[in-house]
């Protein structure tokens, strides 16, 4: 079993795409997008697969992919691909694409808006500021279990309040 | 590797996403996300979250009493040495 595991099957890496591409698509929120990094995150596998442990092939991938796409979104943050109209047509996202993903910000502004102040603030310190918990619960002066509890809270009460403004279901539509 | 069994829990995920778990705890999460589309797909949509706020952060800070408040809490910020370079 071990003398396999620095070998992926194609059987075996078949099986994990349908869910890669599911995760892709949250990641990206678009078609062409989830599939280019689908296919980047298999060549990167299948190019590093001696690093693989053999143990479970769709938990490796998972973590390549959601690698892949961080450094995808720090590529475009440095050349300005989500904010700048003029990169646009260099990127892959059509201008319709590039609409829909200005608004899914503008939603992510207001529904943010509607939260309660401790979980905005919660949420600017970890996801905005990237603190680690144990140093966002100093600065709060409460335990480190307060910041995980307000945290869990805060990003399910944004969740409700993004699928509520509307934007779930009109991606698909708008990037066909 | 080990016949462990680990109870993940919805805070976890949250700390598998905010980079803070390690070890045998952060691969637990993983092969726990791997096997599960919903908690899965619910983790990529909060890690989607952590950059779509990242990406719209002035915007954010527009609320002045937020704003206000996070400089006041990052000015009481210590410098922690061991935590420098201890990203990987």
């Amino acid at each position: 079993m071990t003398n396999q595991a620095n070998t992926i099957s194609t059987e075996d890496l078949n099986a994990c795409l349908p869910a890669l591409y599911r995760f892709a698509y949250t990641l990206t929120r678009n078609d062409d997008r989830a599939s280019d990094l689908v296919q980047d995150c298999v060549e990167r596998c299948l190019r590093k697969q001696h690093l693989f442990d053999g143990q479970n092939l769709r938990s490796w991938m998972f973590t390549v992919c959601r690698r892949v796409f961080l450094n995808q979104i720090r590529r475009d943050k440095v050349r300005g691909v989500a904010v700048d109209m003029e990169d646009a047509p260099q990127s892959k996202l059509s201008i319709s694409a590039f609409q829909e993903e200005k608004m899914h910000y503008q939603d992510v502004v207001e529904s943010f808006r509607e939260l309660p102040h401790n979980d905005k603030v919660v949420l600017s310190l970890v996801a905005i500021e990237g603190l680690k918990y144990e140093e966002a619960a100093e600065l709060l002066e409460v335990p480190v279990g307060t910041v995980r509890s307000r945290l869990s809270r805060a990003r399910s009460r944004l969740r409700d309040l993004l699928e509520n403004s509307g934007e779930e279901g009109t991606v698909v539509a708008a990037s066909v | 590797m080990d016949n462990k069994v680990h109870l993940i829990t919805e805070q976890d995920i949250h700390a598998y996403i905010d980079g803070e778990l390690s070890g045998e705890r952060k691969a637990a999460v993983e092969v726990f996300l791997a096997e599960r589309d919903l908690p899965l797909e619910r983790a990529a949509r909060y890690l989607r979250n952590n950059f779509d706020l990242k990406a719209v952060r002035d915007e954010v800070y527009r609320d002045e009493k937020l704003k206000s408040e996070i400089d006041r809490l990052l000015a009481r910020r210590k410098p922690r040495r061991h935590l420098i370079g201890a990203s990987a």
